[in-house]
């Protein structure tokens, strides 16, 4: 008997005996790092991970411009039931708009670190490895631009998270991330592609160097005020502009369509080289040229993807006809841009920028067709214009997505690289003819003249050249009237240290203004601006989870 | 409880005097010439004598009852025998004989105490058990008309917590024993089915006609045996096997007609036109915008009084229909010593109340035991299911909540257009499309294809082998296989197949197969008065878990005739396909001690080792132990009243690993999402889809139980009453991280909850006659649970529920050193009254209303606030309502909850009727807010109870006014209190008289009629108030856009032979 048992347990002790191999499972298909890291396919994989979180519907893809900073001297949020939410600066830290551009910002450089830390993992060509270390470094800085300039001090997270415990950070004083920044985007510069690409969506060397620019004028002005940073500006946007490989676009295709309801364009030979740009980005041409950065959108989601954005559709001429939006593209028309911005421009139609990024007529259905009605040019109508800076009708894939669409968002322009230069040279020399001549260059095209002959028309005014000062006014104003809706407008203001005062004194314009009545709503915005408002707060999830942050913003 | 108590003496007294009294007129009927007079007295083993024992003459309808000094007297023959039946004796049949007086001593049945329990790894009887075990009485349960055991399991143990999300055929139903241990992840309970270990199984596989019992295994003492996944307690149920004995065929039909129990009031024609004209007062639309309520209401001279005569379209009675339910199950049992045998078969088909939904089942089972020798013994249970589910849920739009199924249906509108029939239509044409998604409801039920279809074999073996007397060695090797295909198309008449993506489908198989390995050793031993039953063994299991599919958009309408075979000849749509597996080893043992059946110790452990953790953390062990002293036994307590008592005591731990199978790891992958577009060409970005954690480990249970079991007069009245508390520590918490780690959750083992508890149970036999019974049990659970920590710091964590997509306000919230899942939001104020405005008048002779200064918003910029508007509480006196105020709202965690079981037979009646109630608990009526005035949308229809809105003419009501809804978030007014007490199942048979069927060649026959969710008690305004659509522990009963639930009447048969 006692036998009997002793074999059960022999055979009992056999079974156990591989008890943790048996335990010891591997996963089949979610695996392992090292299993992508291979070569620099893999690597190229990785790295588009880190690009992703730029087209993420809280940051580019809608998060900036439709949202976050939708509120500006530029802009208003086109819905009067909007009474609560950053759209109207009206909101607390747990926004969630706000609390997940943070998390989408992090998530992206999360990926960077991650990718930053196991660079070495494939064995690759190592002049190819330092181009993708060179644009992970570079996405990181730029991510870290984006919380820096928003929220002031930040966590400074520089290696990849591995595990969930003691991960909780302090704040990093805003000097030391901008510093950081400069060194992840300065090591950048050597190592990522010298030449441009032959499209838009990847960094190159001139990508990095404009963007350093726009992170130097960031810190030369409010709140850091390192005045240091205006040379560093200037020598890196000259950088760009001596390159030789970037420039103003000014080729365009005629179309003649919309020049009716232009008063001041008689044919449709008149330069359309900038609302070119903006066709160009709808239709997924590339203009290398102009677009030195754009965030690449694709498709209309039928594919199963989602790397659309909401440009055209969220803002854009409204139109809501269930039948034919898929041919001609629905639009929310969440924007409407300000009498003020249509004031700025030259009141007889001559700078062509106003008739194309505030529209010119409505869309209407007529039985199947769409038709367009003119808005007449009246002084009440300078209120309530849609923001068409970016219009569906170009959009060359059909069905056209409802909420989304495949126009490419524009990061860096050439003209904003010229617009950049000027301002820092201005800062730093005065208005010189350098400064002069790449603000005449903007205006020139704007105009529709050759961007290289002086013109009375269009050139700076000799006031605006008469004193920096005077010029950095013209700037502020020029920059609006050429970069308006392209998620600048906000940081702008508060780098000149302008922003609650403007912004008060818009809203008041707009909410007492008699000319419309009916858009007197669009002033919500501008009067709850505050001083707080300077600085996004931190989101309430990550104060709730990271104990090591104590203090929210000034005012939060 | 206690009334029912009090209320039995005296009943049952009038009874019995009744009845004695009635057969002592009716016997002499009956008499016959030969027969003489039989009498005699009825006594117990005390020698005392019996009342109310029913003495008959076997095979004649002749019987009498004793009386009250036990003393009986009836006719019989000879030949006859007589049969003495008594509640908790057992039944003595004596021959009578030339006898003329025959004196009877019955002897205790105390069949309650020898009732066998099953509990892990074996079985006891419960006088021995020492942990808290509850059977259910399967008896009960089979009267009921349902499809799957767990529709009727609610209210029939104390302590065990049911609830269905809503009414749809196979729709989830949540298990909670004990309330609830773990915070984010799963609390349903491990079921043991037939031996095998299973968390998550598909319960409609099983017919319950094919369930023996169903054991559930509370305290800690009894599921410690299960170890790491034994802390939301064990049900154990065992499928019926063969018996000795010639073959018994049974079959059992029914069918049974099933309505929707509550139907809800819109606004008639009248009411709804008169709405409109007040939500959109405009008399002209603007060019190529929809008509005006006014343009389509009020023209050809029609006012709104002609609406007080147009005919509704009522699209719930449209989309409902009354639906049918048939049910057959065949089986045949038998056996010889060396061979048993059991073969059944079902077939279900349950029609859902909305239209194109269904449920059906087909399904059989082989149980095969073999004795090779006396002492090797094999078997084999074998199930095998189809399932296939047919229907939408309602619960999920796809795009928003204006989708929702109910949301069309009640909020479609009920004035039929003068030019098209609305109900042919796809959509309303006098709206526009682009501001109103909302689509007929009977089109899109009938269009939409959705059908879920699961193969599932279930096979269980095993070998048990007897070395010695009371030495056993069993091995049982067990798999299930489950394969399930879920398919959905959307044609060019569904809205998802007008949209972006065009006509669409796809197809997914969700697959798992389980493996089962468990080896013990028993050794029963008896020495003197001491009993030891020990238990050793070692046991293995792995499970594997793999999914894919095939999808497309964009199929030409050319294609769309071959449904979802012309996926080939769409726009595919990438369908990732995933695959995981895990692996458990266990060691446990167990030892029963037990001291002339009087003091009994039980201790138990267990080591378990899961894949789900790194290979540090893979052991868990789990140690428990109980005492049990049965008090009864002792001299100084015995006496006639109490037949038994027992106090039981025990402390355990045991564990919970509802994790994935590789969480503690951080894995890449290439996710669509993830992707970029370089240049026009999508590159798939490759990244960390989770944070791994290398320390993950075992979440713990610690419970301690005290327990009493009473029975008095023979078991007549047996009473059992448990408190308990569980402390959950480590807990496996899907823990929110600081965003700026780059991961927003992550599995770590941090917080603590605790659930304290009381459960009592009491059944009596309250009326025992022979040809009258009535026997109750009734039960009540008090649960309270308490969140004692949180991940580091954190004081509370925020839920949100996904109704709508653009939802991401909190509707719940769990704070610390409060319970789970409290409702949170504003505290609801009413509306603003005249009397918190200024008036002025402008220009224009127009009064303007201004609130006045002491006054708080409700969130909403001051100005725009007019009389009628919603109104909140300001609980921080700030002057303005907003996300500051937000407070408890509300509580979806019942106080108590119970059922009570009522069985009478009368004759050859026998009749069953069973509440069940839940108490305590509040609902957060999202439907409502849809469909009182707030979710506004041009054109939608609100629910009648809307019309009694805030007007100037009606400036009392506390309903805000049209339009005058504002909010950030939730409030306590969509709060309800959803108690509620149901009857929930009543069943009334009738066995054909025994001669009759003898001479039909038959065994039993029984027909029946029986309803199920008959009548709701409740105060909730909504259709149902058992709800809970968006079923998580920290989102508890939320009522949006549920199916609604069916009352069911069914008819049927019950044959054996």
């Amino acid at each position: 008997m006692m036998k009997k048992i002793y074999i059960v347990l022999i055979l009992a002790a056999m079974t156990t005996s591989s008890c943790e191999d048996y335990l010891n499972t591997e996963p089949t298909d979610k695996i392992a790092l090292e299993q992508y890291y291979t070569d620099e396919d893999g690597l190229n994989h990785a790295l588009a991970g880190v690009y992703d979180m730029l087209g993420s519907s809280s940051i580019y893809g809608n998060g900036i411009w439709k949202n976050l900073e939708v509120c500006t001297d530029e802009g208003y949020y086109a819905r009067n039931t909007q009474t609560t939410g950053i759209q109207v600066n009206n909101y607390d830290p747990t926004n969630s708009d706000v609390s997940n551009y943070w998390r989408d910002l992090y998530v992206g450089i999360e990926r960077a670190n991650d990718l930053i830390a196991n660079i070495n993992v494939p064995k690759m060509d190592e002049a190819k490895r330092q181009v993708i270390l060179g644009e992970a470094l570079f996405l990181r800085g730029y991510y870290y631009f984006m919380l820096v300039s928003r929220f002031g001090d930040v966590p400074l997270r520089l290696t990849p998270t591995t595990s969930p415990i003691g991960i909780q950070l302090a704040r990093t004083s805003s000097a030391a991330v901008y510093a950081q920044i400069l060194q992840d985007m300065k090591e950048a510069e050597n190592k990522v592609a010298a030449a441009k690409y032959e499209y838009t969506g990847r960094v190159s060397k001139t990508v990095v160097q404009g963007i350093i620019a726009r992170v130097c004028l960031q810190m030369a002005g409010y709140p850091l005020n390192d005045t240091s940073k205006y040379g560093e500006a200037s020598e890196y946007a000259k950088k760009v502009i001596d390159s030789g490989e970037r420039g103003l676009n000014v080729t365009f295709n005629s179309n003649p369509t919309f020049n009716t309801f232009n008063p001041t364009i008689a044919t449709n030979t008149a330069n359309n080289a900038y609302r070119q740009i903006f066709i160009s980005e709808a239709q997924d041409l590339y203009d290398t040229n102009e677009n030195i950065w754009e965030v690449e959108s694709k498709g209309n989601g039928t594919d199963g993807f989602n790397e659309m954005g909401g440009l055209g559709s969220q803002i854009g001429i409204t139109f809501t006809d269930a039948t034919l939006a898929p041919t001609i593209g629905y639009c929310y028309g969440f924007e409407k841009g300000t009498a003020r911005l249509f004031n700025k421009y030259d009141a007889t139609g001559k700078d062509l920028r106003r008739d194309w990024v505030l529209t010119t007529y409505t869309l209407k259905v007529n039985g199947t067709t769409v038709t367009r009605t003119a808005i007449p040019f009246t002084a009440g109508n300078t209120y309530g214009r849609d923001v068409a800076k970016w219009r569906r009708e170009y959009e060359a894939i059909t069905p056209k997505n409802k909420n989304n669409s495949g126009i490419n968002f524009p990061i860096l322009r050439y003209a904003d690289v010229l617009l950049m230069y000027a301002e820092a040279e201005n800062q730093v020399k005065g208005p010189t003819a350098a400064a002069q001549d790449a603000v005449n260059k903007v205006r020139r095209r704007a105009y529709g003249f050759p961007i290289g002959v002086a013109n009375a028309i269009s050139d700076m005014p000799a006031t605006a050249i008469a004193s920096s000062s005077a010029f950095q006014l013209f700037i502020e104003d020029e920059r609006m009237r050429e970069l308006c809706f392209e998620g600048l407008r906000r940081m702008d203001l508060i780098r000149w240290n302008k922003y609650v005062s403007t912004l008060n004194s818009v809203g008041n314009e707009i909410s007492t203004n008699t000319l419309n009545a009916g858009q007197k709503y669009g002033g919500l915005g501008g009067t709850n601006t505050a001083a707080r408002h300077l600085l996004f707060p931190i989101p309430s999830l990550e104060m709730s989870s990271n104990t090591l942050i104590k203090e929210n913003n000034p005012g939060w | 409880m206690k009334n029912l108590n009090l209320k039995y003496h005296p009943f049952t007294k009038v009874f019995k005097q009744l009845f004695v009294g009635i057969f002592l007129i009716i016997t002499p009927v009956f008499a016959q010439a030969q027969s003489k007079m039989v009498s005699g007295i009825v006594h117990n083993d005390q020698k005392e004598p019996l009342p109310g024992v029913t003495v008959s003459v076997k095979g004649t309808k002749e019987g009498v009852v004793t009386d009250f000094t036990g003393e009986f007297k009836i006719k019989a023959e000879v030949k006859d025998q007589l049969v003495f039946t008594y509640v908790g004796f057992e039944t003595a049949t004596i021959t009578v004989g030339d006898r003329s007086s025959i004196n009877v001593t019955l002897k205790s049945a105390t069949s309650s105490l020898d009732e066998i329990v099953v509990i892990g790894y074996g079985t006891v009887k419960r006088k021995d058990l020492t942990g808290s075990v509850s059977s259910v009485s399967m008896r009960d349960i089979n009267k009921a008309p349902i499809r799957s055991f767990d529709d009727a399991l609610a209210g029939r143990v104390a302590g065990v917590q049911v609830t269905s999300s809503d009414g749809r055929p196979g729709s989830g139903v949540d298990i909670v024993i004990r309330g609830n241990n773990s915070v984010t992840q799963a609390n349903s309970p491990l079921y043991v089915i037939d031996g095998f270990l299973i968390e998550d199984p598909n319960n409609n596989v099983i017919n319950p006609a094919d369930i023996e019992s169903i054991d559930i295994l509370k305290d800690a003492s009894a599921t410690a045996i299960y170890g790491a996944r034994g802390a939301n307690g064990v049900i154990v149920i065992q499928t019926k096997k063969g018996k000795e004995g010639k073959p018994v065929f049974t079959f059992n039909s029914t069918t049974g007609i099933q309505n929707s129990m509550k139907k809800m009031d819109v606004m008639d024609p009248y009411e709804y036109v008169k709405y409109q004209l007040e939500l959109n007062p405009t008399l002209t639309s603007t060019p190529g915008q929809s008509k005006t309520p006014t343009e389509l209401y009020l023209t050809n001279g029609k006012t709104l009084d002609y609406y007080k005569t147009v005919k509704p379209i009522d699209w719930e009675d449209e989309i409902t229909r009354t639906a049918l339910y048939k049910n057959n199950d065949f089986a045949v049992r038998g056996g010889t010593k060396k061979l048993k045998y059991s073969f059944s078969a079902s077939s279900t088909d349950q029609d859902g109340i909305l239209l194109n939904s269904e449920y059906k089942r087909y399904q059989g089972r082989a149980v095969i035991d073999y004795n090779i020798t006396d002492k090797l013994k094999i078997g084999i249970n074998t199930n095998y299911s189809h399932l296939k589910r047919t229907g939408i849920d309602p619960t999920k739009g796809n795009n928003g909540a204006t989708t929702n199924l109910m949301t069309s249906v009640w909020g479609y509108r009920p004035v039929p257009s003068e030019t098209v029939d609305l109900t042919e239509e796809y959509r309303d044409p006098d709206f526009d499309p682009a501001q109103d998604y909302r689509v007929n409801p009977i089109i899109s039920l009938q269009e939409t294809y959705d059908v879920n279809k699961t193969n599932n074999l279930n096979l269980n073996g095993y070998l048990e082998y007897q070395f010695m007397k009371g030495l056993k060695w069993r091995s049982t090797v067990g798999i299930t296989e489950n394969r399930s295909e879920s398919g959905q198309y959307y044609n060019s008449k569904t809205s998802q197949g007008k949209g972006n993506n065009g006509i669409n489908g796809k197809l997914t198989n969700n697959n798992s197969t389980n493996f089962l390995n468990e080896n013990t050793l028993t050794w029963d031993k008896t020495v003197g008065k001491s009993k030891f039953i020990t238990l050793g063994g070692f046991t293995l299991q792995r499970g594997v878990n793999w999914s894919n599919g095939v999808g497309a958009n964009q199929i030409p309408i050319s294609a769309e005739y071959l449904g979802l075979d012309g996926l080939d000849q769409g726009v595919p749509v990438r369908i990732d396909p995933l695959e995981s597996d895990w692996t458990m080893a266990s060691f446990l043992a167990r030892v029963n001690y037990s001291y002339n059946s009087k003091y009994m110790v039980t201790a138990s452990y267990r080591a378990d080792g899961s894949s789900k953790f790194p290979s540090e953390n893979h052991w868990g062990y789990f140690p428990s132990g109980a005492l049990g002293w049965k008090f009864s036994e002792e001299k100084f307590l015995k006496n006639k009243v109490l037949s038994e008592g027992k106090l039981r005591a025990s402390y355990g731990q045991t564990g919970n690993n509802r994790v994935g199978s590789f969480d503690y790891l951080t894995r890449y992958y290439n996710p669509i999402g993830s992707s970029y577009a370089f240049n026009n060409q999508y590159m798939e970005g490759v990244v960390a889809t989770n944070l791994g954690n290398s320390n993950l480990k075992w979440e713990t249970t610690e419970q301690v139980d005290a327990g009493i079991d009473l029975g008095f007069l023979n078991q007549r009245i047996t009473f059992t009453a448990d408190v308990y508390k569980k402390t959950t520590k480590d807990l496996l918490l899907n823990a929110q991280l600081p965003l700026s780690s780059g991961f927003t959750t992550a599995f770590k083992n941090v917080g603590s909850v605790e659930n304290k508890g009381l459960e009592l149970t009491l059944t009596t036999q309250n009326i025992v006659t022979k040809d009258f019974t009535w026997t109750s049990s009734a039960n009540i659970a008090f649960n309270k649970s308490k969140l004692l920590a949180l991940d580091e710091g954190q004081t509370a964590l925020e839920s949100t529920v996904q109704w709508d997509n653009n939802v991401t306000t909190s509707a719940y919230i769990s704070r610390v050193g409060q319970p789970l899942g409290q409702m949170y939001g504003y505290e609801w104020a009413g509306t603003y009254k005249y009397a918190d405005f200024d008036t002025s008048v402008n220009g224009s002779g127009v009064t303007i209303y201004t609130l006045k200064s002491g006054i708080a918003t409700n969130g909403n910029t001051r100005a725009n606030i007019q009389p009628g508007d919603i109104k909140y509480v300001d609980q921080n006196g700030d002057g303005v309502v907003n996300k500051s105020d937000y407070t408890t709202i509300g509580n979806g965690l019942p106080k108590n909850t119970g059922g009570f079981s009522n069985n009478f037979t009368y004759k050859n009646f026998d009749l069953n009727i069973f509440f069940q109630w839940s108490y305590g608990n509040d609902v957060i009526n999202m439907n409502r807010y849809q469909f009182e005035g707030a979710g506004v949308a041009n054109s939608k229809n609100q629910f009648a109870s809307y019309a009694d809105r805030w007007t100037p003419d009606n400036s009392n009501s506390d309903m805000f006014r049209v339009k005058g809804y504002f909010a950030g978030g939730y409030s306590s007014l969509l709060v309800e209190d959803g108690s509620y007490l149901r009857l929930k199942t009543v069943a009334l048979g009738y066995n054909v008289d025994q001669k009759l069927v003898n001479k039909w060649h038959l065994k039993t026959l029984r027909f029946f009629v029986s309803g199920q969710n008959l009548v709701t008690w409740t105060n909730y305004s909504g259709s149902d108030p058992e709800v809970n659509t968006y079923r998580s522990v920290l989102t508890p009963g939320f009522d949006f856009s549920a199916y609604p639930r069916a009352r069911t009447i069914a008819f049927g048969v019950n044959v054996t032979f």
